[in-house]
């Protein structure tokens, strides 16, 4: 367990400095970013005075340097839209983030593992065409469509649920639903799919002849044999959930990182971005690696590996 | 267990709905709005919708009215010595910030000098340029001397919002922004980046005792989500309705206003990079080859104005009535690409946006297409806004590329002109004849020999055709029947002081 913890360690370390390199090389793959920071109406005096100032006027490998020691010390630098520590500004709407990210993982593991697990016992049957039907949509769905629609409805229809906004838990339903919708519908059929093949092994037959229920053998026994593969892809969907968090925090008015991502980027807030990134995939790289270690703990033959 | 869970789940939902804000007071006037100010100090945020928001709680020197016009704010009376350099400011008596303090002289100083101040890092420095010193003369009176003989320095300075010294001093700019304080009809009350900005009716100001009590400005930048929450009645006013949603809002009984902004619509064909361009008769062939007035039509649902053959509307100063546009001649299009060596046409690139401007995509594919009838194969390369912006401020957009240049707040066409010179970092047009003209008209202090100046740039603006003219935009605002005297102004924001909600 422990040296799985360190490996993970490690691994993030890597990831941090591989993702400060990616975010560094594009900024610069358009050449100088001081087009990113200077006012519209610039003078090519001021242009100078500018580029001075942010040192890009410095060789590029003690730009790098100087970037990393920044990222290091956890100093990103000073929004420009904000007036704020870039870092501080990203902290402070991560947490809505995770908050939105988690209720959609949860949302896709209480849904998507039952239904996969009902759909792979009734195989063939109508609850098994009508799961799969549903995956099917949930996959090809567009976050932006879907979360139009459920604003239509349940919103402005029907009156149920607030349109957008944070103030209450009642504002976290629709886009966690229109969040989960790809995961959840990706999580259902892989358990389907693991559990056909746990279904047909011995064991399920022995317990189900020595007279236990068809509910105890499915979520008792068959099911933690499904789990592990379905637990790695709710962790990759960590990933993918956090991207699609940008589109969702848009169409919801959901004040959370993706959200001041793509402000920033509208805005030309490098900073901004370049914490925000960096931040994202560090969150992404944590999430993967607690799914390790969950995995771990699952299935002891992982750790002794 | 699960069954606890799930009760729990479904009281707080209950209780949440009950909570949020559908029924929120009757003298609360909530507006949905795609941003709100990145920062609450109104040194920092240039954009349109900032201001809008700004201008609730500060003031101004003056104001530009609907027709480009001056008029007085916190500036009682103003006017220029013989020296053409020294301006005379006499300030609105009796006016006081929300906090107490006075505006006098010395608080006009302080708030020029900041925003010319390097290390405060404003916006809007670049609007404090022709500035060479302020001088307190008495309580209430200062002068500005500029550099240069500066005849749009008023206009210049309409962006700059007034906040009380002392308190600044006391708090810092940190405390500022977390608590500013301004002269208008509205203070602030509360502010969240990402959410909304709040603000509650003034005791007192100059400009009257607002109808409402407090007026929030929601955050909601999906346009789609905007208009849902008109129609949930989550707001009272959506600012920007896409056009589709006009006639269903109108169904239900909802209220749809349209301005024509003080923004124009054009296509920059950059002459000074090596291409057919530099030729004034393939410009010109340009403007010939599209239809405007069709994309207008028809792209727009009519929701535009056709720019005529200059870059502002008749609202505002410099128009020139004599002008107008090139009329719709593919014929006459393909005459002076033939004269000009390119009888065949030729290819050449072509920068468009996505969702930066509205129906953007739409307009520019109906732009290449035209061209192409004429011989022009106009490569369309879409580049995302942030970039866009970037890349048009290094001068490495184009050859051709879509643009929205906005007039406003001082609804002269000066605002616009300065990118089209020489030595504009942009590098869009090199003409000594234009550069001439620009220097001259904004030196002249007469506002009548200022006109014919303008008339006369506008003249050779467009026969040089640094541009294809398009339109102008029209701003579509949704509202409640409740929402009275709300009057939506050309450049894109209202004064909510005047708006009341009926029962």
């Amino acid at each position: 367990m422990a040296r799985v913890a360190l490996r993970r360690a490690v691994d993030l370390l890597v990831a941090i400095v591989g993702v400060a390199t990616i975010v560094f090389v594009m900024l610069r793959l358009s050449g100088d970013p001081i087009g990113l920071i200077a006012p519209l109406d610039v003078t090519a005096e001021e242009l100078e005075s500018l580029r001075r100032a942010f040192g890009f006027d410095r060789p590029i490998w003690e730009q790098y340097l100087a970037f990393l020691w920044q990222v290091a010390h956890g100093d990103l630098g000073q929004s420009l839209q904000f007036r704020r520590s870039s870092v501080g500004l990203v902290l402070e709407t991560l947490p809505m983030t995770l908050v939105l990210t988690a209720a959609a993982m949860f949302l896709s593991a209480a849904i998507g593992i039952p239904a996969g697990t009902v759909a792979a016992f009734w195989r063939g049957r109508v609850a098994d065409r009508a799961i799969m039907t549903g995956t099917l949509l949930g996959q090809s769905i567009p976050y932006f469509w879907l979360g139009i629609m459920l604003i239509m409805f349940f919103a402005v229809r029907a009156r149920w649920l607030p349109t957008s906004g944070s103030e209450s838990l009642a504002h976290l339903v629709l886009p966690a639903i229109t969040l989960s919708a790809t995961s959840m519908a990706r999580t259902a059929r892989l358990v389907r799919a693991e559990m056909l093949g746990v279904l047909q092994q011995d064991f399920v037959r022995t317990a189900l002849s020595k007279g236990l229920s068809t509910r105890a053998m499915l979520f008792r026994h068959a099911l933690r044999n499904a789990m592990l593969p379905a637990l790695t892809t709710l962790g990759l969907d960590a990933g993918v959930l956090l991207g699609g968090a940008v589109v969702t925090e848009t169409i919801f008015a959901w004040p959370g990182l993706g959200r001041l991502i793509v402000q920033a980027i509208l805005l030309r807030d490098y900073p901004v971005v370049q914490a925000g990134v960096l931040y994202l995939s560090v969150t992404f790289v944590v999430a993967n690696a607690l799914v390790d270690l969950l995995y771990a703990a699952l299935d002891p033959r992982i750790s002794r590996g | 267990m699960l069954r606890v869970l799930w009760t729990a789940v479904v009281l707080v939902l209950a209780l949440g709905s009950l909570a949020h804000p559908g029924a929120a007071q009757e003298r609360t006037l909530r507006i949905g709005v795609g941003l709100i100010p990145s920062n609450p100090d109104p040194a920092f945020d240039t954009q349109s919708l900032a201001l809008f928001a700004y201008s609730q709680m500060f003031d101004t020197l003056v104001v530009a009215d609907d027709r480009g016009e001056l008029r007085p704010a916190l500036l009682e009376s103003w006017r220029v010595r013989d020296d053409k350099l020294t301006w005379e400011f006499t300030l609105r008596r009796g006016v006081r910030f929300h906090n107490g303090e006075e505006w006098d002289a010395a608080a006009l100083k302080f708030n020029l000098e900041r925003i010319a101040d390097p290390k405060v890092k404003s916006h809007w420095r670049n609007r404090t340029f022709a500035i060479a010193r302020v001088e307190v003369m008495d309580k209430h009176r200062a002068l500005v001397v500029t550099q240069r003989p500066w005849a749009v320095l008023l206009k210049d300075l309409l962006v700059i919002s007034m906040i009380p010294p002392k308190y600044y001093a006391q708090v810092g700019p940190g405390g500022f922004s977390r608590a500013p304080v301004g002269t208008g009809p509205f203070k602030f009350d509360s502010y969240d980046k990402l959410a909304h900005i709040t603000f509650t009716a003034a005791d007192r100001s100059w400009r009257g005792k607002p109808s409402v009590g407090k007026v929030v400005f929601r955050r909601l930048p999906e346009a789609a989500t905007r208009v849902a929450a008109l129609e949930a009645d989550e707001i009272d006013v959506a600012v920007d309705v896409p056009v589709e949603d006009v006639r269903r809002l109108q169904a239900r009984g909802l209220r749809a206003k349209a301005v024509d902004l003080a923004q124009s619509q054009i296509f920059i064909l950059r002459s000074t990079v090596d291409s057919p361009l530099k030729d004034v008769r393939v410009r010109q062939a340009m403007n010939y080859a599209i239809d405007k007035e069709g994309i207008v039509q028809n792209l727009l649902q009519g929701y535009g104005r056709l720019l005529q053959g200059q870059l502002v509307g008749p609202e505002a100063f410099g128009f020139n009535p004599a002008l107008k546009p090139y009329p719709y001649d593919p014929e006459r299009a393909r005459k002076l690409l033939a004269e000009a060596g390119y009888p065949n046409g030729f290819e050449i690139r072509l920068h468009g946006t996505q969702g930066r401007y509205p129906k953007d995509t739409e307009f520019q594919e109906a732009v290449v297409a035209q061209l192409e009838k004429v011989g022009i194969r106009a490569m369309l390369e879409i580049v995302d806004s942030g970039v866009f912006i970037s890349q048009f401020a290094a001068g490495r957009l184009g050859p051709v590329f879509v643009f929205g240049q906005q007039y406003f707040p001082s609804i002269d066409v000066n605002q616009v002109l300065p990118m089209y010179r020489t030595g504009a970092p942009q590098k869009l047009l090199a003409s000594k004849e234009f550069d001439d003209l620009y220097q001259a008209q904004a030196s002249e202090m007469d506002a009548r020999a200022r006109l014919v100046l303008l008339h006369k740039l506008g003249h050779v603006f467009r026969d040089t055709a640094p541009v294809v003219f398009m339109h102008q935009l029209r701003l579509i605002f949704g509202s409640h029947a409740r929402v009275k005297d709300f009057e939506p102004r050309v450049t894109g924001s209202a004064d909510l002081s005047k708006v009341s909600l009926a029962p």
